[in-house]
């Protein structure tokens, strides 16, 4: 799209406004991402000038099975995760925005809290929760003559529920108010309708909330997949201490955005580093086409 | 005790400033600058503890410090932020020692063997693998070393004296000369039902033994495929095998309060852990612990820290002066000893008495002797800058060895096959970097 000169002169005053934006933007966004792009086709410590190397550090990510290993637990965990924090927000959300329920600030602050709390004071209190020889859960299994489970031993299988409980317990909050804000904003009078024609409380939920809610689903969704694939702070805080290396026995719970953090800081690889930001960025971006195209291709035929 | 202590400093720093009277032939004492040190708590401390008689010494030479949020990591990524954008940074920095070997490749720190600087003079003076670990492969001395962690078994003297063990170190030493002594005074102790164990984790064997060194050779070889490996691998997995280790998580509340408590009798780490149990993870504790040599190869070593100056500092010449008083002047060093517990590298400080002392904490033993004396023991003690990577491949390794019960050659191999793909691109650029030596 070409602006004609006198377009410009004519905006020029706008144009000064929003600048400030574009200007950060462009230095602070725009030059890292594709500075990042450059690098990941270097071998870079960090200073110094970047050394050349095609597509060396890409091979290098596809053969080392860790990567693999990072994709399938970051996915794992995703889908497992939201499996409860999606449906879990909406009915919780759901159950905020009926009659039935009073007090709902209270509510609502409630399940936000654990979002804002500090990852420090999570990680404590996680801690003593799934301490193995005198954590609180273990104390409780073993009273009611069960064996203690080794949460971040063995081969590592109780890594990833553990991961996905502290991480839907942070996230479902969120969702919840997005939801509820959502609901919010649809016309009582289509409910009033429904209730005089008859419609019982299922039906009012499957053929008008639902379908109102929409594009507010489709919007938690990209956010999901962008935030998902990320997911950072949860393993990093239950996973990164002191064994010297992340994501806990059998790299249970490595996941990409951890192994990013593990190249780039903890062994300095910037090239490799950038080439596996490149690659979870390709993910997202194709994870949130795919469910952009699911959505609006339902919409179309709907009307 | 805390004014007696503030006069002992004062005393101390009356000395070491006629010291540094007496070799007034510096000329840098007239040097005028501001510098900046980043680094990350207690250090703040030690550089309180001998400011004033820096001072003395470099009247012109002022000096601030910034301590960084998330200690050693978070001073580490702010450095590397500084770096890479050229600007910003500070006139000293601390280093610890899992990042020492990444910067040796990153570069950006001025060769402190080149005048004025002329550090090579003090060679002699340092813990040779500390010297080691300060030096680039193409020679360049870009950090200068600070402290050490000469590392050991620390143990609960009441747990050995409750299973009938002798609990002095020095009669304990003699009985755990070997793994297999450990393994059998362990039996003693060990007394699961009762949540009491031998050791923390098993895994503290193989990892000292690799801890910051010994996975290549001088030719950048991997060099872990020995008989060696596969002994400690051995003797970790009969004790997991014989539920003689808690499995702790190191860093956890839980093993603090293992340590605490008495629920686990000993664990393998560096010196500066006496520190740590002192001030803040078993206070009340006094008198029960102490601690004797790592068996069958004493020389062992877990963390330490260094200080580097970024070729971005506008001062460098004021800066190495403060790190040339920090850490290779005796005083000074044992200024900060006393405040912080940071054990110096620098050889000439081990001559004052106060190395002679016992330490209460530790039921009357001379720790410092040990210390001393473990550091400059004999043993492999190869580095390399690509050791901290390497440790990553290899606990991984470790874990699954010692959770799944798996087989000690297999173990090995992967091991092997798991480091060279993880160290092949930066291998390459040691090697290189070697050849221009």
């Amino acid at each position: 799209m070409k602006i004609p000169r006198n377009q410009i002169g004519k905006y020029a005053t706008a144009y000064v406004y929003v600048a400030p934006f574009f200007l950060l933007f462009l230095v602070f966004g725009l030059f890292p991402i594709l500075y990042s792009l450059f690098l990941s086709f270097t071998y870079w410590k960090g200073f110094g000038k970047p050394v050349f190397v095609a597509f060396d550090n890409y091979k290098a990510l596809f053969q080392d099975q860790t990567f693999y290993k990072a994709l399938y637990n970051t996915a794992f965990i995703w889908i497992v995760a939201h499996l409860i924090i999606l449906p879990g927000g909406f009915i919780i959300a759901y159950l905020l925005n009926t009659e039935y329920v009073t007090r709902k600030n209270f509510f609502q602050a409630v399940f936000f809290t654990p979002l804002v709390t500090s990852t420090i004071a999570v990680s404590l209190v996680f801690s003593i929760l799934f301490g193995e020889q005198f954590g609180v859960l273990n104390f409780f299994l073993e009273r009611i003559g069960l064996q203690p489970v080794p949460w971040f031993h063995g081969d590592g299988r109780w890594i990833k529920p553990v991961i996905i409980l502290l991480f839907s317990w942070r996230w479902i909050g969120w969702n919840m108010v997005i939801y509820f804000a959502g609901m919010q904003g649809i016309d009582n009078e289509l409910y009033e309708c429904a209730a005089v024609e008859g419609a019982n409380k299922l039906q009012i939920l499957g053929r008008i909330t639902v379908p109102l809610m929409k594009p507010v689903i489709l919007y938690t969704l990209v956010l999901s997949f962008i935030g998902g694939i990320q997911i950072f702070d949860e393993p990093f805080i239950l996973t990164g201490g002191g064994a010297g290396y992340m994501g806990g026995t059998n790299q249970a719970g490595l996941t990409l955005a951890v192994q990013l953090y593990e190249i780039g800081f903890r062994t300095g690889n910037m090239g490799t580093a950038s080439a596996l930001a490149y690659t979870l960025m390709a993910i997202i971006g194709a994870l949130s086409a795919f469910s952009i195209r699911m959505f609006a291709g339902q919409r179309r035929t709907r009307t | 005790m805390g004014k007696m202590k503030f006069l002992l400093v004062a005393v101390v720093l009356i000395i070491a400033m006629s010291a540094g009277a007496a070799s007034a032939a510096d000329t840098a004492a007239n040097l005028k600058a501001a510098i900046t040190v980043w680094a990350w708590p207690s250090a703040d401390k030690a550089f309180e503890s001998i400011i004033a008689g820096f001072n003395q010494r470099y009247p012109g030479i002022q000096v601030t410090w910034d301590m960084k949020a998330g200690m050693a990591a978070g001073t580490r990524d702010a450095l590397l932020a500084a770096l890479a954008a050229g600007s910003g940074g500070p006139d000293v920095v601390l280093i610890e020692i899992n990042d020492i070997g990444m910067y040796a490749l990153h570069g950006g720190f001025v060769d402190l063997r080149k005048p004025p600087y002329n550090a090579g003079k003090y060679k002699n003076d340092f813990v040779g693998y500390k010297w080691d670990l300060a030096t680039a492969p193409d020679g360049a001395m870009f950090a200068f070393p600070w402290d050490i962690g000469p590392a050991g078994v620390f143990y609960r003297r009441d747990l050995l004296d409750k299973a009938g063990v002798p609990s002095d170190p020095d009669r304990l030493s003699k009985l755990i000369r070997t793994w297999d002594d450990f393994y059998a005074v362990g039996k003693k102790v060990n007394d699961p039902k009762n949540k009491i164990w031998w050791t923390d984790n098993a895994r503290g064997i193989p990892y000292i033994y690799f801890s910051h060194k010994n996975f290549f050779d001088k030719n950048m070889n991997i060099a872990i495929d020995n008989p060696t490996t596969r002994k400690v691998l051995a003797i970790a997995a009969k004790i997991r095998g014989a539920g003689m280790d808690a499995q702790a998580s190191l860093w956890t509340d839980e093993w603090y309060t293992m340590l605490n408590t008495g629920r686990v009798a000993t664990t393998i780490v560096g010196c500066w852990f006496g520190g740590f149990l002192k001030s803040w993870i078993a206070k009340d504790t006094g008198g029960k612990w102490g601690v004797i040599p790592v068996p069958e190869q004493p020389l062992q070593n877990w963390g330490g820290s260094f200080l580097a100056v970024p070729q971005t500092s506008e001062n460098p010449e004021a800066a190495w002066k403060f790190i040339e008083y920090v850490c290779a002047d005796a005083n000074a060093e044992n200024t900060i000893m006393k405040t912080v517990d940071y054990f110096p590298a620098y050889k000439p400080a081990w001559k004052d008495p106060l190395y002679d002392e016992s330490d209460p904490f530790f039921g009357g033993q001379k720790t410092r002797r040990l210390w001393a004396n473990i550091a400059t023991s004999q043993g492999p003690f190869v580095v390399s800058p690509l050791d901290a990577l390497a440790e990553q491949a290899f606990g991984v390794e470790l874990d699954k060895f010692l959770d799944q019960k798996l087989d000690v050659d297999a173990t090995i191999k992967a091991m092997v096959d798991s480091i060279d793909k993880k160290t092949a691109a930066d291998r390459k650029v040691v090697l290189q970097l070697m050849g221009k030596r």
